[in-house]
């Protein structure tokens, strides 16, 4: 039997649509499909080998419990019976707020609104979150400040006819490289493209203006551009006049900040800066793309805020072929934001203090809702190890890999009294768990993701689930264990989610058939939106939030004099879990290195592919380096992939105030050869 | 056999009749809106019988599929391998024949030297149904400048052109006769006004194409006048998607991996090939070609330069597929337009 599922790439946040060849039940490969919208027949090589992993023999088949330290197979009602009583007695013990959800951003809308209806109306808590917190945090709570939604302003299409596409912290050809593939087309029709990056990446090549600023230093970087467009009075006044607020505030703040005063901050001539500045505030039509490498910071929403201060102060916001575009990491981690996988917020950004917005929930699910907003995934970690926090519910996250300063992550999860994984492979977080129950992948359920540019997207089920269940199959059963029964049909749940969420209120399974919609879609009729803030900001008026440069939480000293950064490559995904499971990805990258300039490397005498030692203040590694002048005297760069040569034991667990964002991005290290 | 002709109406019947003696119909299929990709058919119905552009993957990807299974792995101590064969009788209908070129270069490839099993077998049980192309597939192809298309002139079963009111037939093979012989009554001799009117139609569709001098172009790659900068902009286009690779109907390169669990398992073959920087690494972890430029380079001197020199004819066949799914932009076609002008 051949049969082709149309659904959606299950790596980054793009959105790409494929099917998936299926013949006797074996998922064979995959083809691109050309009427996607987003993705219109190209794919990435990750994508092109989304099937691999899906029916590989490392899948987790059965229910594990484990018994004095070892794992025993159970079955689902044996487990389900087990979690199911644990966490009814931890909670009468304890209180609902000893219990912590984490939620998914590989799952679908469907099982992240489950996810957070199982924590809200039956563990009773708001202590639910998800991955966001460690890539987009920032973006939501920034630009909600600046624009009043936390999301990209425009779409992905607009990107080819730009005139200047200004790139900041973010490797579009590597990380996303269905909208690298855009950014090629509109280089290919005449754009300049500004990139800045601390590594000379692929797009630097075709640049028009390159900046390699030291990480953490954007604030200063962006600051000085405005002063100087400021100065030049190449500003919008316009625009600054009629759709913004507080601009005094921001003039006050940038006057400290000219391309000169920068340049020992930043590392960057201040004409590379001035330049830079002019051709993105005189291009017609501009754009600001960026992503992890302005979000992983301490100032990560600052750093946010700032990139909003430019794009209003250019009047390049809130209208077509402009905005900002941040590229979202995970294939539905905007949607698990937009379901209300967040500790403050139900689905559509309803604050949980919000007491209409309660008695909404609460009518709804028959339920009494806690009112007090929740932990954050970073504070969770912090209350394990303090002891308020004793259970924790992780549903396709692996903690111990992902998070910054992986010894501190081991002491939270060994101090918990009770840790459920649910995972489609056995990840070093799942060999914590006291229970794991084994999911679904996205091939095997139906739903929904939401991608970078707000669309809503189908996913579809080609194969039966592995295990049995999928993971919004087993929430509902845990929840009826539990004492409360959940409609767990995802078209249902689509439907109840639409009910309840006035910004996605047109969103069902039927509409998003042809090509998805892009939210706010508010009613049955709305044809979705491609551009927000049109004529008028979510908020009303823009604000300028003056933003002041502060260094990273680690600077470098005599004992660690470099400045390490971390990020992804093109051939693996996030902890490697599924790519390294692909035979040609793995081959491409199959260890951790660690990439140095040939200056530093000469100094301290390192050879390429010589191992090295890099140690930071929380641990040590011992890797192989990579000479290259495409990374800046004195920053170090590793890929974080690698779960035996684990990157974040390097990395610094301080966070940003505001949204708990860790700084991945700049820890001071040193480096060794052996 | 000579020339015959099929009425409109006739060419369901026969592909009932068809369906009946395969185990797979494989056709071209509308699935998502526009989307037109190779189907089985056979009971689920909805083949094009006539239908514009071509699909979305080739015939490869049933004889050399993305991944294949080859053998079960009963037991690794014991030795025990157990061959996994594909004996399904498949029908292929509505090949392009851009893509029935690229088969009879396959078939060089898996069968002349080192006879490949799996491929071997799937091929023998195969008939192909060509479909001439009375319009370009899609505005990059370039099948007639590669002498691929708009008819092919060989490696078909039967071949189908389409007229207004019916198809002309063209027999290429004893498993196309003997359709034939087994539908006789569907079949008639065509008038010399649908000759001249199959004629008119792909007299208009070569109209203005030049072919290439693909002897010239193969001389010119062979004594690297190729300027540098055509590699370096390609270096910096690829970003080693392999669709190009996986989507070619002429890509032969496959690599092997087991999947193992326990002492039992599968082995697999799956798509490999010239993007990738392990493709040639060696043991010690070095590399014939560092440079990525190179990687790509050699995707297309093998299908424009070492094909020429073992085949006598290059393995590109311009469907046009690498550049329609080229995240960076690149196309074959500009590149033989711009160095062998």
């Amino acid at each position: 039997m051949i049969k082709k599922v149309l659904t959606t790439c299950p790596y980054c946040g793009v959105g790409c649509g494929f099917y998936l060849d299926v013949r006797d039940g074996q998922i064979i490969g995959v083809i691109p499909s050309r009427a996607n919208s987003v993705s219109k027949g190209y794919l990435c090589v990750k994508g092109w080998h989304a099937h691999e992993p899906i029916q590989h023999p490392d899948r987790l088949k059965k229910p594990l419990i484990k018994k004095n330290g070892t794992f025993k197979e159970a079955s689902w009602e044996n487990a389900l019976d087990y979690v199911a009583d644990r966490l009814k007695s931890i909670k009468e013990r304890y209180g609902p707020d000893s219990l912590a959800v984490c939620a998914s951003a590989r799952c679908t809308n469907e099982e992240n609104f489950l996810m957070m209806k199982f924590a809200r109306a039956v563990l009773g808590t708001n202590n639910v979150d998800h991955c966001a917190r460690t890539c987009h945090s920032a973006t939501v709570a920034g630009l909600n400040q600046s624009f009043g939604s936390g999301a990209s302003t425009n779409s992905y299409d607009e990107l080819i006819h730009m005139d200047c596409i200004f790139i900041i912290g973010s490797n579009p050809t590597e990380a996303h490289p269905i909208v690298g593939w855009r950014v090629r087309t509109a280089i290919d029709n005449g754009a300049k493209i500004i990139v800045c990056d601390p590594r000379r990446i692929l797009l630097a090549e075709n640049a028009s203006i390159y900046i390699q600023q030291y990480p953490g230093t954007d604030i200063a970087l962006i600051n000085a551009m405005i002063n100087y467009i400021i100065r030049e009075d190449i500003h919008d006044k316009d625009f600054i006049k009629n759709r913004t607020e507080s601009f005094d505030a921001l003039k006050e703040i940038v006057k400290d900040y000219t391309p000169e005063s920068v340049k020992d901050i930043t590392g960057v001539e201040p004409s590379l800066i001035k330049k830079a500045a002019r051709l993105y505030a005189m291009s017609k039509r501009s754009c600001i793309m960026y992503s992890l490498g302005m979000t992983e910071h301490i100032v990560g929403t600052d750093n946010v805020m700032a990139m909003a201060n430019l794009a209003m102060v250019t009047g390049h916001v809130g209208r077509e072929f402009s905005g900002i575009y941040p590229m979202r990491g995970q294939n539905n981690v905007q949607g698990a934001c937009d379901m209300g996988a967040l500790p403050n917020v139900y689905s559509g950004y309803q604050p949980v203090t919000d007491e209409e917005a309660r008695k909404k929930f609460e009518r709804a699910w028959g339920v009494n809702l806690p009112a007090k907003g929740g932990l954050t995934l970073t504070d969770m970690m912090f209350k394990a190890i303090e002891g308020s926090l004793k259970c924790f519910y992780i549903i396709g996250e692996d903690q111990l890999r992902t998070d910054p300063d992986t010894h501190m992550i081991e002491r939270a999860l060994a101090s918990l009294e009770f840790l459920v994984v649910q995972e489609i492979f056995l990840s070093e977080t799942a060999k914590k768990a006291d229970v794991v129950l084994p999911g679904a992948s996205f091939a095997e359920k139906e739903g929904t993701f939401t991608c970078a540019e707000r669309r809503f997207q189908r996913v579809r089920r080609a194969i039966e689930p592995l295990s049995g269940k999928t993971d919004g199959n087993i929430i509902s059963e845990l929840s009826r264990r539990l004492g409360y029964q959940m409609e767990q049909d995802p078209k249902k749940v689509c439907d109840e989610m639409a009910g309840l969420t006035p910004m996605y209120a047109g969103v069902s399974f039927e509409r998003l058939e042809e090509n998805g919609l892009q939210w706010p879609v508010l009613t049955k009729g709305h044809p979705g939106t491609p551009v927000v803030h049109l004529g008028k900001f979510k908020r009303g008026l823009g604000k300028f939030v003056p933003i002041k440069h502060k260094p990273p939480a680690e600077v470098p000293d005599k004992e660690y004099p470099f400045i390490l950064s971390t990020g992804r490559i093109l051939f693996h995904y996030n902890t490697g879990t599924m790519t390294r499971r692909v035979a040609n990805l793995s081959r491409e990258y199959p260890h951790n290195f660690v990439q140095i300039n040939p200056i530093d490397a000469g100094n301290l005498n390192i050879k390429n592919r010589q191992k090295v030692r890099v140690k930071t203040r929380r641990g040590e590694l011992v890797i192989s380096a990579e000479v290259t002048d495409k990374i800046k005297k004195g920053v170090l760069w590793m890929p974080f992939h690698f779960s035996d040569e684990p990157t974040n034991v390097l990395t610094n667990s301080a966070f940003d105030p505001v949204c708990r964002i860790g700084e991945y991005k700049a820890c001071a290290a040193h480096i060794e050869k052996i | 056999m000579g020339r015959l002709f099929i009425a409109k109406e006739d060419i369901q019947t026969l592909i009932e009749r068809l369906k009946e003696g395969c185990d797979e119909f494989i056709a071209p299929k509308k699935e998502h809106l526009s989307d037109v990709i190779f189907a089985d058919t056979k009971e689920a119905g909805g083949e094009l019988i006539d239908y514009e552009g071509n699909s979305v993957i080739s015939p490869r990807a049933f004889l050399l599929p993305q991944t294949e299974a080859l053998f079960e792995i009963k037991s690794i101590k014991d030795g025990k391998f157990f061959p996994i064969p594909d004996k399904k009788k498949r029908i292929f209908y509505g090949v392009r024949p851009c893509d029935i070129k690229a088969l009879i270069l396959m078939r060089s490839f898996f069968l002349d030297e080192f006879v490949d099993i799996p491929y071997k077998q799937k091929l023998e049980n195969s008939t192909f149904i060509a479909l001439s192309c009375n319009r370009l597939c899609s505005e990059e192809a370039f099948c007639c400048e590669m002498d691929a298309g708009p008819v092919a002139k060989e490696g078909y079963d039967l071949q189908l052109t389409a007229i207004g009111k019916g198809y002309l037939v063209d027999v290429g093979s004893e498993k196309g006769s003997r359709i034939i012989r087994n539908n006789k009554k569907l079949f008639a001799k065509p008038e010399p006004r649908d000759e001249k009117e199959a004629l008119e139609t792909l007299k208009c569709l070569a109209k203005g194409c030049k072919r290439i001098d693909f002897k010239k172009l193969a001389g010119m790659m062979n004594e690297d006048k190729i300027k540098p900068s055509v590699w370096d902009d390609i270096g910096l286009r690829c970003v080693v998607c392999s669709g190009c690779i996986t989507l070619c109907p002429t890509c032969s390169c496959f690599s092997i991996a087991d999947r193992v669990s326990g002492d039992s398992g599968i082995r697999l073959r799956y798509c490999d090939g010239c993007p990738y920087s392990g493709f040639t690494r060696m043991a010690g972890g070095s590399t014939p070609f560092p440079l990525h430029k190179d990687h790509i380079r050699r995707f297309f001197e093998h299908k424009l330069n070492y094909d020429v020199g073992r085949y006598g004819i290059p393995s590109c066949v311009g469907c046009a597929r690498c550049i329609n799914t080229c995240p960076g932009n690149i196309s074959i076609r500009k590149f033989i337009e711009e160095v062998a002008k």
